[in-house]
């Protein structure tokens, strides 16, 4: 069903006078679960806004080149969590802090944040994620939010699959702990 | 302000009314207009202007070069110098050789801690007021008067948005 799909928003955009409705139906297809993703990453919507303008400009200046060898969505996964990593990686430099004092400024911007209505325990959530190594953080997020499988995290960070279910697990044992002692 | 569930798991994220729909809107507008009309801006150079632009600014810095050549025997500048250098570099031989080789092994402590005492005066209170004692610069400004608030919060609006793009 979803293959069914993917390939013919790659149909459409071959054809130049049905490039439009390619462009169109990408969108709706995957604007929202990309917008998601990026917002976990970068928590601020302003910032997830301006990340996923990024993506969409890199998938659509990239997708005539698309071979195929992978799924579509997660081709365009693997784009917004770079594009989502360099635009951290900007704005960490921008302040002038290194990527753990970035993750408690963003979870302290979360406080005051309109965009953000999470009651105490989603609160305690997000700094509990914001204490954690970066690496730990970004696959905690993948799989407990995204529900991407190790295998698929493995490929996507370049690490063996045990590496990541390890890492996981820890993450997952240290917020546990954080969470409880709150 | 829309609560969007679809693809997350409830975690207290909002995003604005009809962000999405507008969001689909404004990108396809976008990407449309990047597909008709390209990056190109339409202006153009003429042709080989910025070779010629170099050559243009290039003479400038060549001129003197050559000049010098001209006017002076080379003979005539660098005999002397060598001379005064062999002269130099007899003295600084028999200089060192009397007080021995120094390096930061040999220094004592305390002539560190003297030397880091005497590097820190400099940046007491006390020692740049002797030192700026005649210096009246600092009494004729005046600080208080002439700026107003919003020019004040403009300029360092503009001095961070600077650094902003500085550090980008």
């Amino acid at each position: 069903m979803i293959a069914e799909k993917e390939n013919e928003i790659l149909e459409l955009i071959k054809a130049s006078q049905t490039i439009e409705a390619g462009y169109r139906m990408l969108l709706q297809e995957f604007q929202e679960q990309l917008y998601w993703q990026i917002r976990k990453l970068v928590l601020d919507h302003d910032d997830a806004h301006d990340v996923l303008q990024n993506v969409f400009v890199k998938v659509f200046k990239g997708i005539k080149n698309f071979k195929g060898d992978s799924k579509l969505s997660s081709w365009l996964y693997r784009i917004a969590y770079n594009e989502s990593m360099t635009f951290l990686t900007k704005k960490g430099k921008q302040l002038q802090i290194d990527d753990t004092q970035l993750q408690s400024h963003l979870v302290n911007q979360l406080e005051a944040d309109v965009y953000f209505t999470g009651d105490e325990i989603q609160l305690t959530l997000q700094k509990a994620l914001a204490t954690l190594p970066k690496r730990q953080g970004e696959i905690f997020k993948m799989r407990y939010y995204d529900e991407v499988k190790f295998k698929d995290i493995a490929k996507l960070l370049d690490l063996s699959e045990g590496a990541v279910k390890a890492s996981y697990h820890i993450a997952a044992k240290k917020i546990e702990q954080y969470i409880k002692r709150d | 302000m829309n609560k969007e569930n679809k693809h997350n798991k409830d975690l207290g994220f909002q995003v604005p009314q009809d962000f999405f729909k507008n969001f689909e809107e404004s990108m396809l507008t976008q990407l449309i207009l990047d597909e008709k009309l390209g990056k190109e801006t339409g202006f153009q150079v003429p042709d080989d202007y910025f070779e010629s632009l170099e050559k243009q600014l290039l003479p400038v810095r060549e001129s003197k070069v050559v000049s010098l050549n001209d006017r002076f025997d080379y003979k005539n500048v660098l005999y002397p110098i060598l001379a005064i250098a062999a002269v130099l570099a007899i003295i600084m031989t028999m200089n060192t050789g009397n007080s021995g080789s120094l390096d930061f092994a040999s220094l004592e402590t305390s002539e560190l801690e003297e030397y880091l005492v005497d590097e820190a005066s400099l940046y007491d209170e006390s020692t740049i007021e002797i030192l700026f004692a005649d210096n009246d610069m600092l009494d004729n400004m005046s600080f208080s008067d002439g700026i107003d608030d919003d020019d004040l919060y403009d300029y360092l609006q503009e001095e961070i948005e600077l650094n902003e793009i500085i550090t980008e």
